[in-house]
């Protein structure tokens, strides 16, 4: 501590003496750390690999060929099927991450059916009231399908052979009406194993997923992890472009005044009175979004109010006596403006920072809930809290996604308070 | 000297009761070689005449008249026009093209063909030329009666430049040999060329109200612009029937001329129906759960599965219903556009049929509801080649399919790269629809065969734009179909692939259909045989041929086949035995349903005080199914 002045002392005292602002901060330093450490916490690869007594760390490793293990395939394995295999042959083992599911990753939850004292079909959630159960084959293609209404196969029976459908039959109360075609001499009688696809978005506790799984078949938590770590690399470039433009040009506003202050002051007035949202909407439907993209895309936006507050800032400073002094020093307007000017301006740019960040996240999430973001493979809350809104049932999206952004948002208003308090002068006199 | 010829024709035809147009007739007096007037006595005396009265009728004679059928619209149209500037919106077949006659139309359950708006016709020996006798009671839904005049107006009407409409244009110029009106109720239709089905395309020939053009003229597009055109069908919109933004509401012609004739009887048979704009689906779903909807459409499994849970179906109320049938559906599936670098080699095509798992989306997403596509023209009966079988998805044949293509390196992603160092990646491009949600999982079963799809979902307008410029690499699409022979001009022939420009360059060719670019010369000949045959063995060969030949190509990857159509409706909507025709897309097209506005009080008053009517009702009409 005793390499910052008292004054900056005094400030840090008064920001941890602000509770939730203090913890909000920890937690988030906590989480950012989380999310750094990524595919080690929630990822499909698995942190050690030991096969036939070799080693891999395929989580640092990246891709490996199912053949270099000594598999069938030519692409990657199912890491979690193999820990199974591996399992069951005793040629290794593999540690897979807390959550073995990645962000990209579609899982199909395919639970055994069983009957019930009364025949009728069930899966893990109960009762199958309309639905379908399937048999296998080896390469997991199907192999014979019964429709099950309230529990009883019901409606349409299929068989397949290579993907294509070779014979129908229709069942009604468990007996066969029609067989299609009609020399067809199948066994539609229901013969275990079978396994019903439990369709996406899937319900938690089913197949390792602690919060279900989203429309697509993704892991919630694989999900909201990744959403996190993608507003955070978000934040990375945001806040450094938008106060690197706002900042300089803003001191420049204030410092310089003039024609050059009017100029921009005019430049400013048109830019910051075009609609923010349609004009996002409106360039993200010409350019193909990406992260990057999106991310240009508000900084345009929202370096104004930060340089309009830096400006009155800049202008205020810019009048007092020791800037008169240095300039009668003979300091040139660099030196002026990093040393002077800019340094006074560091309540603001503190205090707005949070609130920067806010938006940001706000922002971004409008857009992927307005489906102007992000591609639908790329994790994001937005897109979550979408589907939320088309799945009203599925409260696992809901409630974990709404939980994560209001938490996250109250965090960082909470940060942005502390700073407000620690960096109030009035408050510190009094 | 044309103002001499208009005044004449003005003339001889003042007789008429109805408006006639002075310009029009300066029209068809300058194009005499199209248009053509002739006496009663010069009809043809050996001319064999058909009527279609041995065709069974196919609507439901309990249907009872009545009552106000609600519907939604996700909005209303931008305009009431029929042709020009933004008349082709998605509400344009409730509008018109279902609400509407030709002189015949299909017998929706045989294909024959069964009288419209002429109830007895001929066709030349030749083969060349239709007669058509109208029936005299026809009437437009303004009252104004319908003669030979108003189809001579079709072709005035729709070649003006006016009406700008490039499309009619085109079509009433090239696809019509010329027309001849032996008195108000007779006439004759020359056709271009020898086709096949000629009797039923000479027979879609449309009239125009000629009456209700009174002032058509330059200003035809701002003038017409929110005025409905006078249809031969049974509903018209009314004064008040148009709110923009808030409703649309067609209203039911009183004594309409079908009411007494044959396939047309117990058909149309609520007064009112109306259109109120609700922009969202789950907002529409929910409105149809509450009995404010009569029916609707529920195709997509959350919808068609999470009925089950609403009380209106489980007491009783609602019915879900599945209606399988044959007819030819859009193509969905994937474009590969082969003008593009990777993708116009032939082995990695066929390398990405095997990479793209189409029947898992289905068996997942479509929750083995949807049935998997084997190739493009698939449901067109006998001109379809059913041993066409689409690609399995298998990561082995897929490697053997890029190592053919000298794809064998994998790279540090897992992504297959060749001799050159070029990756096996590729630009996927969905619409923002609900389909996007199974982008993700085509893209990962692409990945474990070493090729990267990487995802791109535009909105709709957008993806078009980019379609038609030919900036895709590939894209999920699916073309709307119509007819019952392969027409593949537009979609596969070399002519809509290439083009030249001034230095010799050859260019994709832009703004047309062949949206896969694909310009194989044996193709186009296959297509351009078939285009002139008119023998129907002949036309099956050459359209087999032409399939194994697409198939061959690989340059579209079938996605899936709706079979048909499932919808959720109230109790108060009948529906006919059967529940509806072979060829119906939904229950709208053919008319068939009927309500009972008594039972919509009751049921609505117990369903709102909870009460249980009784046990849920799915209904499952597969007669028409396909396999």
């Amino acid at each position: 501590m005793t390499m910052f002045d008292p004054i900056t002392r005094q400030r840090f005292a008064r920001f941890r003496r602000h509770r939730t602002g203090w913890w909000s901060l920890v937690t988030l330093l906590v989480l950012a750390g989380l999310a750094l450490l990524g595919p080690l916490l929630v990822g499909n690869r698995p942190l050690i690999l030991k096969v036939d007594s070799t080693y891999r760390f395929p989580v640092l490793a990246g891709f490996i060929a199912g053949t270099e293990l000594g598999l069938k395939i030519e692409g990657e394995a199912n890491y979690r099927l193999l820990a199974e295999d591996l399992k069951g042959n005793g040629r290794g083992w593999l540690l897979l991450p807390p959550v073995p599911f990645a962000a990209d990753e579609v899982c199909e939850v395919m639970p055994t059916v069983s009957r019930d004292a009364n025949g009728r079909w069930q899966d893990p959630r109960g009762l199958i009231t309309e639905g379908r159960i399937f048999s296998l084959n080896a390469d997991g293609t199907r192999r014979q399908t019964w429709t099950i209404i309230n529990g009883q196969p019901s409606g349409d029976a299929r068989r397949f052979a290579d993907g294509v459908g070779v014979a129908r039959a229709k069942l009604a109360q468990g007996k066969i009406v029609l067989r299609a075609p009609t020399t067809d001499q199948t066994n539609w009688e229901p013969s275990e194993p079978l396994r019903t696809l439990v369709p996406s978005p899937c319900p938690p506790g089913l197949d390792g997923h602690w919060l279900g799984t989203d429309e697509s078949g993704h892991d919630m938590v694989a999900r909201l992890f990744g959403g996190f770590r993608s507003l955070l690399l978000a934040a990375l470039i945001f806040l450094p472009c938008v106060y690197l433009i706002g900042l300089l040009l803003g001191a420049a506003m204030g410092y310089f005044g003039g024609w050059f202050d009017m100029l921009c002051q005019r430049v400013l007035e048109i830019w910051s009175n075009v609609p923010f949202l349609y004009a996002i909407i409106f360039l993200a439907s010409l350019l193909e979004p990406s992260l990057a993209i999106l991310i240009l895309i508000l900084v345009a936006f929202s370096w104004i109010g930060l340089a309009q507050q830096l400006r009155a800032s800049a202008y205020q400073v810019s009048a007092r006596d020791y800037v008169t002094a240095s300039r009668a020093l003979g300091a040139g307007h660099a030196r002026i403006l990093w040393h002077h000017i800019l340094p006074n301006c560091t309540t603001i740019i503190l205090t707005t920072l949070p609130f920067s960040l806010h938006g940001l996240v706000f922002s971004l999430s409008a857009l992927d809930y307005l489906g102007f973001g992000l591609p639908p493979t790329e994790p994001s809350w937005g897109d979550l809290l979408h589907q939320a809104k088309e799945n009203w049932h599925a409260w696992w999206i809901l409630g974990p996604t709404l939980g994560c952004l209001v938490a996250t948002m109250v965090m960082i208003n909470s940060i942005g308070e502390a700073l407000q308090d620690a960096f109030d002068l009035r408050r510190a006199q009094r | 000297m044309r103002l001499l010829l208009a005044t004449f024709f003005a003339l001889t035809l003042a007789g008429a009761d109805t408006f006639q147009d002075p310009k029009a007739a300066a029209y068809y007096a300058e194009h005499k070689d199209f248009f053509h007037f002739a006496t009663p006595a010069d009809l043809p005396k050996d001319l064999q005449w058909h009527d279609g009265q041995g065709q069974p009728e196919f609507a439901d004679p309990r249907a009872v008249r009545g009552g106000t059928l609600r519907q939604f619209a996700i909005s209303t149209p931008p305009t009431l026009r029929r042709v020009g500037p933004n008349a082709n919106h998605g509400f344009r077949g409730e509008l018109y093209d279902n609400n509407d006659f030709g002189l015949l139309s299909g017998h929706p359950n045989t294909d024959e063909p069964i009288p419209a708006l002429a109830t007895s016709w001929a066709l030349s020996a030749d083969g060349l030329t239709a007669y058509f006798r109208l029936d005299p009671k026809a009437k437009f839904t303004d009252g104004q009666p319908i003669t030979v005049d108003d189809f001579f107006y079709t072709f005035y009407f729709h070649r003006s430049p006016w009406a700008k409409a490039d499309w009619y244009l085109d079509f009433y110029t090239r696809e019509w040999g010329g027309i001849t009106k032996y008195d108000d109720h007779t006439l004759a239709i020359k056709a271009p060329r020898q086709r096949p089905y000629q009797l039923e395309q000479l027979g879609e020939l449309r009239p125009v109200p000629r009456n209700f053009f009174k002032d058509f003229g330059p200003n035809y597009e701002k003038l017409y612009n929110d005025r409905f055109q006078p249809t031969t069908g049974a509903y018209y919109i009314g004064p008040n029937g148009f709110v923009r933004e808030k409703s649309t509401t067609l209203t039911r012609v009183t004594d309409w001329w079908g009411d007494q004739r044959r396939f047309y009887r117990s058909r149309y048979n609520p007064d009112t129906i109306e259109y109120v704009v609700i922009r969202e689906l789950d907002s529409a779903y929910a409105s149809m759960l509450a009995g404010e909807i009569d029916f609707m459409p529920i195709m997509m499994p959350r919808y068609w599965y999470g009925t089950n849970e609403k009380k209106a179906y489980q007491n009783g109320y609602l019915t879900k219903a599945q209606f399988f049938n044959d007819i030819p559906r859009p193509p969905y599936g994937l474009y590969l556009n082969t003008q593009k670098p990777g993708l116009s080699d032939l082995n990695v095509r066929i390398g990405l049929q095997h990479a793209t798992d189409f029947q898992r989306v289905i068996d997942g997403f479509y929750r083995g509801d949807y049935e998997r596509l084997n190739q493009f023209s698939e449901g067109l009966g006998k001109f379809t080649d059913p041993s066409l079988r689409a690609r399995r998805y298998s990561p082995e044949l897929a490697r053997a399919a890029f190592a053919r293509a000298g794809y064998t390196h994998a790279g540090p992603d897992g992504i297959l790269t060749n001799a050159q160092g070029e990756r096996l990646s590729f630009r996927l491009t969905f619409d923002t629809s609900d389909r996007r949600k199974y982008l993700a999982t085509l893209v990962e079963s692409a990945r474990r065969c070493g090729v990267e799809y990487r995802p791109e979902t535009l909105e709709h307008t957008t993806m078009y734009r980019k379609v038609m410029e030919k900036n895709h690499d590939i894209v999920f699409w699916a073309w709307s179909v119509s007819g019952r022979i392969p027409a593949l001009w537009e979609s596969h022939h070399a002519d809509n692939a290439l083009e030249t420009l001034a230095d010799g360059r050859k260019v994709a060719k832009r703004q047309t259909n062949n949206i896969t670019g694909i310009a194989d010369p044996e193709l186009s000949g296959l297509i351009d045989r078939f285009r002139a045959a008119t023998a129907e063995p002949e036309m099956i060969k050459l359209s087999w041929a032409m399939q194994q030949r697409m198939h061959a190509n690989a340059d579209f990857i079938p996605g899936f086949r709706v079979p048909g159509y499932r919808i959720a409706h109230w109790d108060w909507v009948k529906f006919p035995t059967g529940f509806d025709v072979r060829s119906a897309e939904d229950p709208g097209q053919y008319g068939l349903f009927w309500l009972d506005p008594k039972q919509r009080e009751v049921d609505l008053q117990d369903f709102r005080a909870g009460k249980v009517r009784g046990a849920p009702k799915t209904v499952i009409e597969d007669r028409w199914r396909a396999e």
